[in-house]
């Protein structure tokens, strides 16, 4: 840190000032920095897809050119709709499950983790369910739940809940149980009640936990809406798209891409979102823990 | 200092604290009897183990004793703790990093809802005290952006800004270097000059306790007990003159040897 302890307050404040330009630049220079290496990872990531393609002499079939499955964005399918929109249709399906799935998994969750954390005889309880939960291997009970509860997007939005439900729950309990000693003593030499110990202390130091957590869900709802699109019966979404693009992938491998592609840039859209609130909610907070 | 005309502040009365329970139970404290007037400093001072700092927390009701009495203002420990009739101060400054300096030290204020104290009043009180303690400008900085010196020195303007009658400190300089540390002590003895608060402070270096008491309270170690009084009978204000008067230099060696009694006794 350039604001060292420095006696005279002149000196203290030159410090500040040029402490505060220093920090300003430095974000400048991070954004930059971040935006080159994201372009050139894009580079090598095309780069290497033709080399594959160009090594391992695969024909149209087993591994199409990446602009041909930005060619085949643009042509009409067989309902006469343009396969860019049809896509993006599909995804916003997909998003509307995944986004409402996240937010049953943020209040369940954070419900569970604060209770883990704080009680101690209602938290051993509901332990066994949580790590419980994790244990189900999705993609075997997904069939059944859509099977019980019907093909809606409700059901695809509770499998994708149920998913992100874990890393919230156990972030939200590490965050919330990770408080210091003094910290506690210091609040209660003030005679502050458990409500406020949680709101001023407990909740605000338990943040950077808690958005750990969620970027991790935000990645695992999209994934648990997709597996929960899979089963027979679903008409829409990316899920169904990437299914049915499967059965004609030697006559349209391009589909096949594209879905693919469309599912990660959702997956990568979510977990954007996640960081976005995250900076402006933690602007106060190290910008260490902001990873 | 310590006229017997003076209320006393806290008083530990036969007190006993056992840590654990059965064979594994060890004995921090036991039979301490003290006295400690209103306005006065008082230091404890003794090796490590020797319960000063268990004595400290008793006092704030962070902990409960094991048997004995005390009294802060006349109440029991929970009900001053309730009546925010101390500030405690921590060796790490105890700060949160996600408030700046400012909400750092309005955090009290915000919890205890001082009546009669509106939103002016209070911001006024706030630059008062940043004044105070030197840190006039860096209201809107996080505390990781400050020296461990600013951080203990905000930590210092939150234990004051609700106007305590009492200071309970637990080595508040310790992890200090010594220039800082030098400077902090200078700053504190005239704080506590024009406050007319109460301090117990909890220290292992004795040039500091000689130097900021009015009384050495010297403690020996398992289970800790007090070795030995010692007045210390230097001018006031305590500056950097007195640290270099030979009666500082009598008083620290008085010390010392209580200390390495108490040492001795305690192995």
């Amino acid at each position: 840190m350039s604001a060292s302890a420095t006696p005279e307050v002149t000196t203290e404040l030159s410090a500040r000032d040029r402490f505060l330009t220093d920090e300003r630049a430095e974000r400048l220079r991070s954004a930059s920095a971040r935006l080159t290496l994201i372009l050139i990872l894009v580079a090598i990531f095309l780069g290497g897809w033709e080399f594959l393609k160009w090594v391992t002499e695969s024909p149209r079939t087993t591994l199409p050119h990446f602009h041909e499955v930005v060619d085949y964005l643009f042509t009409t399918n067989s309902q006469g709709d343009k396969v860019w929109l049809d896509t993006g249709r599909n995804l916003r399906l997909t998003f509307i499950e995944a986004l409402t799935g996240l937010a049953v998994a943020i209040v369940a969750g954070f419900a569970a983790g604060t209770l883990m954390a704080l009680s101690r005889w209602t938290g051993r309880g509901i332990m066994p369910f949580v790590i419980g939960a994790q244990t189900v291997p999705i993609v075997a009970i997904a069939p059944a739940l859509v099977i019980w509860l019907g093909t809606g997007w409700e059901t695809k939005a509770l499998i994708a809940g149920f998913l992100a439900f874990f890393p919230i729950a156990v972030s939200t309990a590490r965050g919330i149980g990770d408080v210091s000693q003094d910290s506690l003593d210091l609040m209660a030499s003030y005679g502050a009640s458990r409500t406020e110990v949680f709101l001023k202390l407990r909740l605000p130091s338990a943040l950077p936990y808690i958005f750990t957590g969620l970027e991790v869900a935000a990645a695992f709802s999209v994934i648990g809406a997709i597996v929960a699109e899979l089963p027979v019966g679903s008409q829409d979404g990316i899920g169904v798209v990437i299914l049915t693009s499967q059965q004609y992938f030697s006559l349209q491998p391009e589909s096949l891409f594209a879905a693919i592609g469309g599912a990660c840039l959702l997956g990568g859209a979510m977990v954007g979102m996640v960081r976005i609130i995250q900076v402006v909610v933690l602007r106060g907070h190290r910008r260490q823990e902001l990873g | 200092m310590g006229a017997p005309s003076l209320q006393t502040a806290i008083a530990f009365e036969g007190l006993r604290k056992e840590f654990g329970a059965g064979v594994n139970a060890t004995l921090a404290i036991e039979s301490v009897d003290l006295n400690i007037a209103e306005r006065e400093f008082v230091s404890l001072i003794g090796p490590s183990g020797c319960g000063k700092s268990t004595l400290l927390r008793l006092a704030a009701d962070l902990i409960e004793p094991s048997g004995g009495a005390i009294l802060v203002n006349g109440k029991s420990p929970r009900q001053a703790r309730l009546d925010r009739d101390y500030g405690f101060i921590f060796q790490s400054p105890t700060l949160f990093d996600w408030r700046t300096v400012w909400k750092n030290v309005a955090l009290p204020l915000e919890i205890m809802k001082i009546g009669g104290m509106n939103r002016e009043k209070r911001d006024e009180e706030i630059e008062r005290l940043l004044d105070m303690v030197g840190l006039d400008g860096f209201e809107s900085h996080h505390p990781y952006q400050l020296s461990g010196g600013m951080q203990q020195r905000v930590s210092l303007a939150r234990a004051l800004v609700f106007r305590p009658s009492i200071l309970l400190m637990d080595e508040p300089f310790g992890a200090l270097d010594e220039i800082t540390r030098d400077r902090m002590n200078l700053e504190l003895h005239r704080i506590w000059a024009e406050t007319n608060t109460t301090i117990l402070f909890v220290t292992h270096s004795i040039p500091e306790a000689v130097l900021l008491s009015g009384r050495v309270v010297v403690m020996t170690a398992r289970p800790g007990k007090v070795q030995e009084i010692i007045p210390i009978d230097l001018p006031y204000p305590r500056t950097t003159e007195v640290e270099e008067s030979t009666r500082y230099y009598e008083l620290v060696t008085e010390v010392r040897e209580s200390l390495g009694m108490a040492m001795a006794g305690g192995l």
